[in-house]
């Protein structure tokens, strides 16, 4: 083993000491394992898969959402607002053709 | 030698191949593992360590800059796994044996001799703070330079020389110290 500490070379010595006292056994079962786990972290759980369904299914009812909201403000007022028949008479410029006639008569 | 580099596979596993980053994992597992040891002393939290950084490696594998070594990336990520687990769980470094314990006589055999070593081992190494653990592990262990293992402690290069020096001292202390125990 290398006696000064301030050597810039390795102690081959300690070095091989550390190795095989920091040396881990059963390898292969390690690597099994970290495979299985990267397999894991691929497939998609139950939680995910639901998720990724969740997201556009939420953008949709969005969607249909504002789409009712625009619906019931403006295009079913538009709608309403010329069913009765005083309503049906001043949208078609009714008045405009009761003051012409009028004033022809004249 | 391997025939197919590191860079190589590393490539191939940022294009999505898992058998790719799997042979990178067989290939530097027992390098990750010592050094996760090193830093934690605990083998269970080491090899959890371990597999963290690994998975972390693989969904970050896109990041590796291919013109850099593979070993030096994987290695600064486990030990920055180990070190926050570390951090975390606030482990207990291995209760020291006694020092002034009484001389075991004669040692019958080798074995425990190599059982004696590995305790005086343990114990000088739960002494030390995990950075000169893992620095002088990466140094006389696993050959790497100062300015690599600087990079993976993300330290200066002579912090990295004052930590190796420190480690060497106490290990060498300590283990002539059972060499004159055996004398």
């Amino acid at each position: 083993m290398t006696e000064n500490p301030f050597g810039h070379e390795r102690d081959v010595e300690l070095g091989a000491l550390l190795r095989s006292h920091l040396e881990a056994d059963r390898h292969t079962e390690f690597v099994a394992q970290v495979r299985t786990a990267m397999r894991a972290d691929a497939v998609p759980g139950p939680f995910e898969v639901l998720g990724a369904w969740m997201r556009p299914g939420i953008a949709a009812a969005a969607l249909i959402a504002l789409a009712a909201g625009w619906w019931l403000t403006t295009g079913n007022r538009a709608e309403v607002a010329s069913t009765t028949p005083v309503e049906v008479f001043a949208a078609g410029g009714g008045a405009d053709v009761m003051l012409a006639t009028a004033l022809e008569d004249r | 030698m391997h025939s197919v580099t590191d860079t190589d596979l590393a490539r191939r596993a940022a294009e999505g191949d898992p058998e790719a980053f799997g042979a990178l994992v067989e290939r530097w597992a027992p390098a990750v593992r010592r050094v996760t040891r090193a830093a934690l002393g605990d083998p269970d939290e080491a090899d959890d360590a371990a597999q963290d950084a690994f998975l972390s490696a693989w969904i970050n594998v896109g990041s590796y800059d291919p013109t850099r070594p593979f070993g030096p990336w994987i290695l600064r990520i486990a030990t920055n796994r180990a070190f926050d687990r570390g951090r975390r769980k606030k482990v207990r470094a291995a209760e020291p044996l006694q020092e002034d314990r009484p001389s075991r006589g004669p040692l019958p055999d080798t074995e425990t001799e190599r059982v004696l070593l590995r305790e005086r081992l343990d114990v000088a190494l739960a002494k030390l703070p995990p950075r000169q653990r893992v620095a002088v592990t990466m140094f006389d262990a696993e050959g790497y330079s100062h300015s690599e293992i600087a990079d993976v402690l993300n330290v200066p290069e002579g912090t990295v020389r004052s930590d190796v020096f420190h480690a060497r001292r106490a290990l060498r202390a300590s283990l002539t110290m059972y060499r004159g125990d055996e004398g």
